[in-house]
């Protein structure tokens, strides 16, 4: 039986393992969401995360090449529903000699899942383009803010949705049939709440220099 | 042993009189990971415990620290979340090895030695009178009402505590007690200067800063001459960085226009923006938060534009004929993003491994970092393909070699991932990390 206490000290045997805090980078970088971490809990990182992720983006992947133009409502979420898979390893210290792989993986899922539906559904492509733009951009900040230990509060993670909840919101937008206004108010909601998480947060760091 | 107490903003002026104190791992509300991260950084410099204190103003700051002071019978260190992560983790080392006496450090951390407490304590007391009083701490600047700090509120208590904490240490040194500055230019303060790796701050460099047979050969002499011209006129990194994407941004629009010369004009200031942004990274960046921060807009505003050059391209296709530009643009955009994120991660895991290819061939070396199509070799791909045959091939090739990048890459750490890790050098430590670091 494995209890908190022993998930941490391995967290911490990975961390030293690495001399320093690279495998705490991965995991920031995976930008899990409230509904991946629930998932994640149920096996208590005991599940290596690494072919969850790859299982997850190969049936996302083949449903996306494979066109979701065809599919009728609800299945339109199967590759999120899919991809959820990858939740299971959110617990997981991610320490193992290829867990560096995940976040790209993860990441990928989430942009194919996202244009596969878009060009589906025939969403104007410059908001696809907005909406995958400003993740990509969310998804490198928080690379910077985690190395300087400034990652975005609990709160603003909520909200951003994570990756899960993004796809799966926006499969949800295209069930009911708003796709496009959908894209263009989801791209604008994070490009302002990352926008100005990241911006207040990076001027009070540089806020440190100033005192000279 | 010392404590330290951690002048935090409070997310607003109810829970600061409600939970006045916290410690690092609370799961409360507020500005928690921003106090964990800076509670772990003061734990692993050697204090033995760490208090924030959530401060509406700069009043309620200057009076946890009179409390504090004289209820402590240890060693206390004053200090904002700014100031920690400005003071190099060497310098935080040598402040807490001298709890004789009180010291400050360049970034404006202050220790309080236990016989000087009960002076800092009346110091403070009469700062945050004074502060109540509504006359603000001493040293306050005048902020500007239209900015982020004016509007967001933790920003703005933040700055307040920042002032009021050299408030004090101006009234501490102005009130007879003994005050040791300590000037210690700790291995991080070194920040992006060039040179070996030192310190975390370099020790990644940003993904897409990587060294090519384009960034070595053609890039490098011009972006010397850009960073000593520009160090010259004392512009700092970060102008030039909003320069290379005023230049980027502008060859978008005119890869946006779609016409021969529109292609053309966008080309030559694509490839002027390169030595500008190489030349910010020769020049030195000031101290560690400074450092933080200039990696930070230079990864962004290199993200940035290099979208809006996609972005660009793909209008320029789109408006001649209806087709798939913005499809190739999205794929493009994707595989950056991608490979962006799989290089950092890996950069951030990999234990440190010799390199593979050996110095004596540093052309070889390039070329094969070249294979992995880095922000130079894209750049000059654009500049090539966009005028010669139009934006549908320059994003054709984008998203090809893209995908060839992006399997040579993962390839080749999966190999090395195979083979075991030998001892490394500890003197090659900058190339065997920048291996894995494209």
């Amino acid at each position: 039986m494995t209890t908190a206490g022993d998930a941490f000290d391995r967290q911490r045997a990975g961390r030293s393992a690495r001399d320093g805090q690279g495998a705490g980078d991965i995991v920031a970088c995976r930008d899990d969401g409230p509904l991946a971490r629930q998932i994640g809990r149920v096996v208590q990182g005991q599940l290596p995360p690494l072919l969850p992720a790859v299982a997850g983006l190969t049936v996302t992947g083949v449903l996306a090449a494979l066109g979701l133009r065809n599919l009728p409502g609800v299945l339109l979420l199967t590759p999120a529903v899919a991809m959820l898979l990858a939740a299971l390893g959110a617990d997981h210290p991610h320490d193992g000699r290829g867990d560096w792989l995940v976040p790209a993986l993860l990441q990928a899922g989430e942009y194919v899942y996202l244009a596969a539906l878009a060009f589906a559904l025939r969403v104007p492509a410059p908001a696809t383009f907005a909406l995958i733009a400003v993740i990509a951009l969310h998804h490198m900040d928080l690379l910077y803010r985690h190395r300087y230990g400034v990652s975005p509060g609990p709160k603003v993670a909520a909200a951003g949705l994570g990756w899960e909840g993004r796809m799966l919101a926006a499969g949800i937008g295209g069930m009911l049939g708003i796709e496009t206004a959908f894209y263009i108010a989801l791209a604008g909601y994070l490009g302002l709440l990352f926008g100005w998480d990241s911006l207040t947060c990076w001027l009070a760091v540089r806020d440190g220099e100033d005192l000279r | 042993m010392t404590v330290a107490l951690l002048l935090a903003a409070a997310p607003d002026r109810l829970s600061a009189m409600t939970q006045p104190y916290r410690q690092p791992g609370d799961r409360l509300a507020g500005d928690s990971a921003m106090i964990d991260g800076m509670g772990r950084r003061l734990l692993d410099a050697g204090v033995r415990r760490v208090e924030a204190a959530m401060c509406a103003d700069a009043a309620d700051g200057l009076r946890a620290v009179a409390d504090t002071a004289r209820r402590s019978a240890e060693p206390v260190l004053v200090c904002t979340a700014a100031r920690v992560l400005a003071t190099p983790r060497a310098a935080l080392a040598a402040l807490l090895a001298r709890p004789g006496s009180a010291a400050i450090t360049t970034s404006g951390t202050l220790l309080v030695a236990a016989q000087d407490l009960p002076a800092v304590a009346g110091v403070a007391e009469a700062l945050a009178e004074q502060a109540a009083a509504g006359g603000g701490p001493r040293n306050s600047r005048p902020r500007h009402h239209l900015s982020v700090r004016g509007i967001n509120r933790k920003m703005r208590v933040n700055a307040e505590l920042n002032d009021a904490a050299a408030a004090l240490i101006e009234g501490v040194a102005g009130s007879g007690v003994k005050l040791t500055s300590l000037n210690v230019r700790g291995a991080e303060s070194i920040g992006r200067a060039p040179g070996p790796a030192a310190g975390r701050a370099v020790r990644q460099p940003r993904p897409g800063q990587e060294d090519g047979l384009v960034a070595a050969l053609a890039v490098a002499p011009l972006a010397g001459r850009i960073a000593r011209w520009a160090g010259g006129r004392g512009l700092a990194p970060n102008t030039l960085a909003l320069t290379a994407l005023a230049l980027t941004g502008c060859a978008a629009g005119w890869f946006a226009a779609g016409s021969r010369s529109g292609l053309i004009a966008g080309a030559v200031l694509l490839c002027a923006a390169l030595p500008v942004r190489q030349a910010l990274g020769l020049l030195a960046a000031g101290g560690l938060a400074a450092a933080a921060f200039g990696g930070w807009l230079d990864a962004m505003t290199a993200a940035v534009g290099e979208y809006a050059v996609y972005a660009g391209l793909a209008v320029g296709w789109s408006s001649a004929r209806p087709s798939q530009a913005w499809e190739l643009a999205i794929a493009a955009m994707i595989l950056l993003a991608v490979r962006q994120m799989a290089d950092a991660c890996y950069a951030s895991a990999a234990p440190a491994r010799q390199e593979m290819r050996g110095p004596r061939y540093p052309v070889l070396r390039l070329a094969g970092q070249s294979v992995t199509l880095p922000a130079a070799e894209r750049t000059l791909l654009i500049a090539v393909t966009a005028p010669v045959w139009g934006p549908r091939v320059a994003l054709i090739v984008l998203v090809g070699w893209g995908v060839v990048a992006l399997g040579y890459s993962v390839a080749e750490r999966a190999v090395i991932g195979r083979v075991p890790a030998t001892v490394s050098d500890a003197g090659d430590g900058d190339r065997t990390v920048r291996s894995g670091a494209r």
